[in-house]
């Protein structure tokens, strides 16, 4: 299973504990993903907020260098998911904004290269009953509240899930691991994204909700599939803690951190010291 | 973010249909808008919203009538760092985005723990084809010429 890995801004930086996780569950599965050279930033949502023609330019750049190496795409952050197939999208359609992408990236670029999510590929081409037969350790009745986000299931036409009001895969996923996920309302609603910066309040506020939710179900903890969102849900959560008077103490993991531990790959290369809100207690070894 | 806005999705999209274009464009709506794509994804008519608020947007900040906001100054940080090292530098943009707005302390105490954590990285990032990303920063802004 070899595959162009598309990493992104976020797993350099703030979401170093998604690269690293990642990295150890592909290479623990077989999985060979070789970094697209030379990677620049998908545009995220500035791009977009700025003009169509930066904002599908950026990624089709990235989908353009890949087209060469002729492999699937594999992308794990939810933001750069959603922008490569989008623009792939984009770039499938003849018209105005078609010609003028292909100017400024100098390339002709028809939507050629297959984008796919981490999670999809686990599922989709690893496939559960394979994770689970090597699974070392079973996560013992954990109860996570599996939390999407926006990203990678709106708007429809690129959602990973078969049912975008209605994912599972995280559930499937972690179930086979021995986890015990919890029904709750807030696996879709928005964290903020960017109003973490730019107004805060309301970023805390939207997190609250999402994070009360999640304790009121009864969760140890979330499992989180986007950098944006675990940032706000975990970086900001003794923020929103003081700002609510309220008493949180909920980890915010990646879906490939937990997916790790129950792997049994050691603690270190799954960052798991990285995080703000400590490991729940029964998953310390 | 209904709670901070001053239009909802549908009464944007009929101030639009009836031409109130300074009230549309001068909302507080089309600076609230999350992205989280969920109009779209449920609207039974199959407007694409969000494509409706990213053409509001570009034309305020075209006509100069958003300069001071937020996420304006926060875009505008973005993409400079993505145009200067093919990918963001997020030091360098904090720090633009932080003296562009007055904004210096939100977030100030979190930076120790997310230096110490390894989140934040301090050196510029590497390795990105910075050459193509220039190349479409330029075709972009002659295209609007």
């Amino acid at each position: 299973m070899n595959y162009t890995f598309f990493p992104g801004c976020s797993l350099e930086s703030t979401a170093r504990d998604f690269y690293e996780s990642t990295i150890a569950v592909a290479e623990a599965l077989g999985i060979r993903l070789e970094e697209l050279p030379g990677w620049t930033c998908c545009g995220s949502t500035p791009a977009h907020s700025v003009g169509a023609v930066l904002s599908v330019a950026l990624p089709a750049r990235n989908l353009a260098a890949a087209a060469e190496l002729g492999r699937d795409m594999v992308v794990a952050c939810a933001a750069c998911y959603n922008r490569l197939q989008s623009a792939n999208l984009a770039m499938r359609e003849a018209g105005e904004l078609r010609e003028r992408v292909e100017e400024a990236i100098w390339t002709r670029y028809r939507g050629e290269v297959r984008v796919r999510h981490l999670l999809e590929v686990l599922v989709t081409d690893v496939g559960i009953a394979e994770i689970k037969s090597q699974a070392a350790r079973n996560l013992d009745g954990l109860r996570v509240a599996c939390y999407y986000g926006c990203l990678l299931s709106r708007p429809s036409e690129l959602s990973i899930f078969p049912d975008p009001e209605a994912p599972r895969l995280m559930e499937d996923l972690l179930i086979a691991l021995g986890a015990e996920p919890v029904e709750w309302p807030h696996a879709l609603e928005c964290c903020g994204g960017s109003f973490g910066i730019t107004n805060r309040p309301a970023a805390e506020r939207l997190c609250r909700d999402i994070l009360q939710m999640a304790k009121m179900a009864g969760a140890d903890c979330l499992a989180a599939a986007c950098p944006l969102c675990q940032s706000n849900l975990d970086m900001r959560q003794k923020d929103i803690e003081a700002r609510y008077r309220t008493d949180l103490g909920l980890p915010v993991l990646y879906f490939t951190q937990l997916l790790g531990l129950a792997l049994g790959l050691p603690e270190r290369s799954l960052g798991l010291s990285r995080l703000f809100v400590g490991l729940p207690s029964c998953l310390r070894v | 973010m209904h709670f901070e806005t001053d239009l909802l999705p549908h009464q944007m999209l009929r101030l639009i249909q009836l031409g109130a274009r300074e009230e549309v464009i001068d909302s507080l709506a089309i600076w609230t808008c999350a992205s989280c794509e969920t109009c779209v994804s449920r609207c039974p008519m199959g407007v694409r919203t969000p494509e409706v608020i990213d053409a509001l947007r570009a034309i305020a900040v075209r006509e100069r009538r958003a300069a001071a906001n937020r996420p304006t100054i926060f875009n505008n940080a973005f993409l400079a760092s993505v145009r200067r090292y093919g990918r963001v530098f997020e030091p360098g943009m904090l720090a633009a985005y932080k003296l562009r707005t007055g904004d210096l302390l939100g977030d100030a105490r979190k930076l120790p723990a997310a230096v110490a954590k390894g989140k934040l990285r301090l050196l510029p990032p590497r390795g990105a084809n910075r050459a193509s990303i220039r190349r479409i920063f330029r075709q972009v802004r002659e295209n609007k010429k």
